[in-house]
């Protein structure tokens, strides 16, 4: 065997044998000493002939060694060497070796927790196939107040089947609930409605029956329905029969003709099945009617600038094509947003994550220079071992090599802690708030987590490691040899890196408190905030009217008026009503509304307020205070004149310092927006108070509000809000019990206090306060750590000097002066960066804020007494220690 | 001595025949008539390094006088070696010599 392979192969032979071969060269070089000995009798003694001999062959150890570089691979010989060198080195210094790998652990915990989500939620694609190629197109209207729709109209799809070639498959799809009858029981189930193309589009595969035929899209073949591998277990016991058997959806017969794996998963782990959507003509040709969300697949090769300049070229045509309603779209600012599907999902949460790894990367740095400072001040104290080691012959590459190795076991073990410490917060994710996170099922710690974070910890772990050495190598023998306990000249140099490590560690631990301050304080105001209601003691909970046994307007009025007349008998409830648009629940609607004889500015775009309809008794439930006129009674029904309440802002809006009660305002129903005989004429009859109905912060619609009463508008789904003088949560059984005895059937399901909704809307807030609050406690106690750690080591440098000063009369006050000096100048130089990294930080942390300012003065006086009050803490030990020393102890000493 | 060169040594030397450590490096010493002395600091080692790359084999045997002696010789691959590294070393020969000549 010749070659690489076989001199590798020879060299796995001679490790096997390395004993053997090293005995068989210890033999040979004996002979070889005993020949040359033989050859030098002739001119001297015999045992002169043998020690000249064995001087002029030199040291047969380092030969030996030279030669045993050839058996086996020196290199990973040496580093097991080296391994095991670094084992017994930190079984040694086991309080060192306990604090770098306690603290890098807490570190990596936190990194892995917070970058486990930020991968599975921000990075990982989709589980879907092509989940980078999907797109999303979105209507928006800023003019109109409309900014934050995801959505598209129905008559944009069928357009921009034709019209954007750049992607390859289109497909719509909408989320709901739906009531389904199993084994007789209504019940509450998600369901995702969507065109046939979306399972092309995604891919998708059953595991039983068929997908949906093109077809199904079809009115009059729609009656469909493809179950979830869950709810199919559940509701069919895994039977593969079930596929061709009926199921009642909505009151209507669905044949089930597929189930879906149970890894499926597009947009919500939590969809149960799947529907078509089927449009009638109008539906299909309408626009601006933005109920369902637009996806599609990018062709290969295409990107997504091509498709938003297709779309943008179909706007452009549309307005043209459509010239009454021009002016008001171009008002309204109508664009398309093409966007990943991806960044859609995750978007309102994008930031906070990030910052929140932020957060945790900081606190690793923090923890890195704690860990940097520790290990110089460790070399200090082993500066004379590694001196005599490099007199002795030791390389400094070799030095390098062992000592790093022994900065990556300790790693390596604090890598494993974090490991294990991330794993075990991440079980308690629920406490965290990370399981309402979107796409929050996906969140897992897998090995790319690991290798990043704890390769993060580990890596920056080494190149602090790298100190120390250079601290040493640069050293020259004798000095450090020679020197005293005391410390060379040189240590002034390493003491001021140590000081300025610390430093930063302060600086770093104020950014982070500071922004822990701040989102505390927007949490606050949050929870202060008048959201226009009063959430105390109200429960609320939905339902929908199956169009079987609803039909008409007229069954849903009587269905209403039966389930108040049943909530007002429960004992203790004040008020009861209900919405079609519940505050902080998540699903509103949006229309135009327009006033009799508003005259708009030229470029003034027309509004679409939020719209709701709502039972008498609702705003009394919700205490949302009334400002003018009345609220709406028992005689706001179908027969009487048709009446509206709009909220203050939408008064302000159309009738600025004027009466609004009494005027008129319509609904357009065509797209030029002009009056016609068909034009529904409402009459304002009361102003009530504007209610944050997306989120607490008041994102979301930003042009007011207007109701319609229930009685005028009728429709299947609403929410109730039940108004009781005791806690909300204990009519729950009582308003079940007395639905039931209206309508068995009826399905309640989303039933929450309003409190626990505020909560909910908080949620991903709350996360990022609880978190970044750890965060803050961490950093702060590790930059205590690195203050005492310094000073305790200048204090114990110092022991002969502090003894002098005493001796010389020096006062105990005067000595921990000199100490809490020294500790107090690293704190103001820590505090003076900190302000310079909140500096530049406020624009990333604006973003998250609330009703306080990125450089809110109390925040930052909070912040910075808390420091100081850790680090005075952290001085005053080493201080006291300092002004205990026995000036004749300390002088007798070395 | 430069790099290359002892290698050479040790393989010519070893190609009239199977030699010892010693041997080897008497030998050498003496045909160079005392100018090339290998240490056996050097020796050894090459001896590891020439046994690792297939070159040299080495068995035990009996000297001359009797002792238990570690004899080395070529392998085949060692004589292609050997070749490779005599041609290559006479091109870098006449190469210097003819930079060397007087012109």
């Amino acid at each position: 065997m010749t070659g690489w392979l076989g001199e590798q192969w020879r060299r796995f032979k001679c490790w096997l044998r390395r004993d053997q071969m090293a005995r068989e060269l210890a033999d040979e070089m004996a002979l070889h000493q005993q020949l040359k000995a033989d050859s030098l009798k002739e001119n001297h003694e015999p045992f002169e002939a043998a020690v000249e001999a064995r001087r002029r062959f030199g040291s047969p150890t380092l030969f030996a060694e030279d030669s045993h570089a050839y058996w086996g691979w020196s290199s990973l010989d040496g580093l097991a060497r080296d391994l095991r060198h670094g084992l017994r080195n930190l079984a040694r210094d086991k309080s060192y070796s306990a604090a770098v790998a306690l603290t890098l652990g807490v570190c990596v915990a936190a990194n892995t927790v917070t970058f486990a989500v930020v991968h599975s939620v921000l990075l990982r694609p989709l589980p879907v196939p092509n989940a980078e190629r999907m797109v999303l197109m979105a209507n928006r209207y800023p003019g109109a107040g409309v900014e934050d729709l995801n959505t598209s109209s129905v008559g944009d799809y069928y357009d921009r089947l034709e019209a954007v070639p750049a992607l390859e498959e289109q497909a719509l799809f909408r989320l709901g609930t739906q009531t389904v009858e199993v084994s007789d029981a209504p019940e509450q189930m998600q369901s995702m409605a969507v065109t046939p193309s979306l399972f092309k589009l995604v891919s998708a595969k059953p595991s039983h029956g068929r997908l949906f035929q093109p077809e199904e899209g079809e009115i009059g073949q729609h009656q469909k329905v493809i179950l979830s591998d869950g709810s199919w277990r559940r509701m069919y016991a895994g039977e593969p029969s079930a596929v061709g058997r009926e199921l009642r959806v909505g009151g209507h017969p669905f044949t089930i003709v597929g189930i879906l794996p149970p890894d499926f998963n597009f947009v919500s782990p939590d969809v149960q099945f799947w529907i078509p959507l089927a449009f009638t003509g109008q539906v299909k040709s309408g626009h601006h009617s933005n109920n369902w969300y637009h996806i599609g697949l990018l062709r290969r090769g295409s990107n997504i600038a091509q498709v938003q300049a297709q779309v943008d070229a179909l706007n452009a045509a549309n307005l043209d094509k459509f010239p009454e309603s021009k002016d008001m779209l171009i008002n309204a600012g109508f664009h398309t947003v093409v966007e990943p599907l991806e960044h859609m999902i995750v978007k309102d949460v994008e930031s906070t994550i990030y910052l929140l790894w932020g957060g945790a990367v900081l606190v690793l740095l923090i923890g890195v220079l704690n860990i940097g400072s520790l290990m110089l001040a460790r070399s200090s104290a082993r500066r004379k071992e590694i001196a005599t080691r490099l007199a002795l012959g030791a390389g400094g590459l070799h030095l390098t090599r062992q000592l790093t190795m022994e900065n990556l076991v300790v790693a390596s073990f604090g890598g494993l802690i974090g490991v294990f410490g991330g794993t075990a917060l991440l079980r308690t994710s629920a406490a965290l708030g990370i399981d309402r996170l979107p796409r929050s099922g996906e969140v897992r710690i897998d090995g790319f987590v690991i290798l990043v974070s704890v390769g993060l910890a580990v890596g920056l772990c080494l190149i602090v490691g790298l100190l120390p050495l250079v601290q040493n190598l640069r050293v020259g023998l004798s000095p450090a040899l020679h020197e005293a306990s005391r410390g060379g000249t040189d240590g002034v140099r390493w003491r001021l890196v140590r000081r300025g490590l610390v430093s930063a560690e302060i600086g770093m631990a104020f950014s982070l408190l500071f922004a822990t301050g701040l989102l505390l304080a927007t949490f606050r105001n949050l929870l202060n905030v008048d959201p226009g209601f009063v959430s105390t003691g109200v429960w609320t909970v939905s339902t929908n009217a199956p169009a079987t046994r609803y039909p008409a307007d007229a069954d849903l009025r009587s269905l209403m008026n039966r389930l108040l007349q049943a909530m007002h008998g429960i004992p203790g409830v004040i008020a009861a009503g209900a919405t079609t648009a519940i505050p902080l629940g998540g699903d509103y609607n949006d229309s135009v509304i327009l006033a009799e004889g508003y005259e708009m500015r030229p470029g003034e775009s027309v509004v679409s307020p939020r719209r709701s309809a709502v039972t008498p008794g609702y705003f009394e439930a919700m205490r949302i205070p009334l400002r003018h006129g009345r609220f709406f009674g028992e005689s706001d029904d179908a027969s009487a004149l048709p009446v509206v309440i709009v909220d203050e802002r939408l008064a302000e809006r159309f009738w600025p310092n004027r009466d609004p009660i009494g005027r008129r305002m319509y609904v357009p129903n065509n797209p030029s927006l002009r009056i016609n005989a068909e034009t529904r004429w409402v009459t304002v009859v009361g102003v009530v108070g504007s209610v944050r109905l997306e989120d607490l912060a008041g994102g979301g619609n930003t042009v007011g509000a207007y109701y319609f009463p229930y009685a005028q508008d009728p429709s299947r789904g609403y929410t109730f809000a039940v108004k009781t003088g005791k806690a909300a949560a204990s009519v729950e059984r009582a308003i079940a019990t007395h639905v039931a005895a209206v309508d068995r059937e009826l399905a309640l399901f989303d039933g929450k206090t309003m409190l626990d909704r505020g909560e909910l809307s908080l949620s991903p807030r709350r996360t990022a306060l609880i978190l970044t609050f750890g965060f803050g406690g961490i950093a702060l106690f590790l930059a205590g750590i690195g203050i005492y750690g310094v000073l305790s080591y200048l204090v114990a440098q110092r022991r002969r000097e502090i003894g002098i000063r005493m001796a010389l009369g020096g006062t105990r006050a005067g000595i921990m002066q000199l100490v809490m000096r020294e500790g107090l100048v690293l704190v103001f130089v820590g505090l003076l960066l900190g302000c310079c990294g909140a500096l530049a930080f406020q624009g990333v942390i604006a973003k998250e804020v609330y009703g306080v300012r990125p450089l809110n003065p109390t925040v930052i006086a909070a912040v910075t007494v808390t420091l100081m009050a850790v680090a005075l803490a952290a001085c005053w030990i080493p201080a006291c220690r300092a002004a205990n020393v026995d000036p004749g102890k300390a002088l007798s000493e070395s | 001595m430069p790099g290359g060169v002892l290698d050479l040594l040790i393989l010519k030397v070893l190609s009239r025949g199977k030699l010892h450590g010693y041997g080897i490096a008497e030998h050498v010493e003496r045909r160079s008539g005392d100018v090339f002395s290998i240490g056996e600091g050097t020796l050894y080692p090459t001896l590891q390094r020439l046994l690792v790359k297939g070159w040299v084999v080495a068995e035990w045997g009996v000297s001359e006088n009797n002792r238990r002696a570690r004899y080395y010789h070529l392998t085949p691959a060692g004589r292609k070696q050997l070749e490779k590294e005599l041609a290559q070393y006479r091109r870098v020969a006449y190469a210097i010599s003819r930079v060397l000549e007087p012109t």
